[in-house]
């Protein structure tokens, strides 16, 4: 399935959890939820999720410590770190850690959605193909967020002999695809 | 091997003549801008493998200046220092990407560390990529 990207929820309060993962499923991302570190560690081994949502002020968790933890095992992440108690020692510690933002609580959904876009569009190399999909994943889930039905494929349709620019429709398809 | 470039950038004298001759004793390869045009002139004529900036300087700030690196010369490392510490400004080097954020009076065998740490990072992140 096609979606906006994968998010990992790093948080062990339920409530926070349900709010974050209907937010995010409802703009069209895949949510996944892990309610500690070890959980995310295991997730990160089989899903491609890049963007971490990861809140440092947890009953169960050491949110920074978790945050070097995902950074070590996966540099690649991009790693958001929320917090509603920030000090300068955490947010300079973060810093180092290469966060790619920290959001002050309480925050509003809009900034954090911004934030989050942000950071899944940075994800991979910047070479054409990869801008092309991600612009193709980015068209589809302004489809789906706008209830709108996407044009048909031409080169998904059926091909009839008869019709004269049927030669001139494959060459387009071919080109698209190529 | 080849020396470590530092380009320092400060506006107080004292911290510039006291970062030259440190960085010249550990036979660093050091360069310094009394502000952030100074800085940006610099590089635009030379390479360097980390960037040391004040915060709060009179013509371009430490900030501003990160900003700028950080869409001409993406890749470049750059450590803020500042005697006027606060959150804004640290999660504003957050989203610049700024690598360290130094508080000022510093101890400058602790600075130097944290230069080597993250020229050494740059290092090993240059030789992942290239592989």
């Amino acid at each position: 399935m096609n979606t906006c990207g994968n998010i990992l929820i790093v948080n062990s309060e339920e409530y926070v959890q349900d709010m974050l993962r209907e937010y995010f499923t409802d703009l069209g991302y895949h949510v996944l939820v892990a309610g500690g570190t070890g959980a995310a560690l295991d997730i990160l081994t089989s899903v491609t999720s890049p963007v971490v949502l990861v809140d440092l002020e947890q009953p169960d968790i050491d949110g920074l410590a978790t945050v070097a933890r995902l950074r070590r095992s996966r540099p690649d992440l991009r790693v958001i770190a929320m917090s509603g108690t920030p000090t300068l020692q955490s947010t300079i510690s973060a810093l180092r850690q290469g966060v790619f933002d920290y959001v002050v609580k309480p925050f509003r959904l809009e900034d954090l959605k911004d934030i989050v876009k942000r950071a899944v569009s940075s994800v991979g190399d910047d070479s054409r193909t990869l801008k092309l999909q991600r612009r193709i994943a980015e068209l589809e889930c302004y489809i789906r967020a706008h209830g709108l039905q996407p044009p048909p494929d031409p080169c998904a349709s059926e091909t009839d002999p008869d019709d004269p620019h049927e030669s001139n429709m494959s060459a387009t398809c071919a080109g698209r695809r190529a | 091997m080849n020396k470590h470039r530092i380009l320092v950038v400060d506006d107080e004298l004292l911290i510039r003549d006291l970062l030259y001759d440190f960085f010249t004793g550990q036979g660093w390869d050091i360069t310094v801008a009394d502000g952030g045009q100074k800085a940006i002139d610099y590089l635009k004529n030379q390479e360097f493998d980390v960037v040391l900036t004040d915060l709060k300087m009179p013509d371009i700030d430490g900030m501003d200046l990160a900003g700028r690196i950080r869409s001409l010369y993406d890749g470049l490392p750059v450590i803020i220092m500042t005697g006027f510490p606060s959150l804004d400004s640290a999660i504003q080097g957050i989203r610049h990407k700024v690598d360290d954020y130094i508080v000022k009076p510093f101890n400058v065998n602790q600075l130097f560390k944290a230069v080597k740490r993250v020229v050494e990072a740059d290092v090993a992140t240059a030789g992942t990529a290239s592989e």
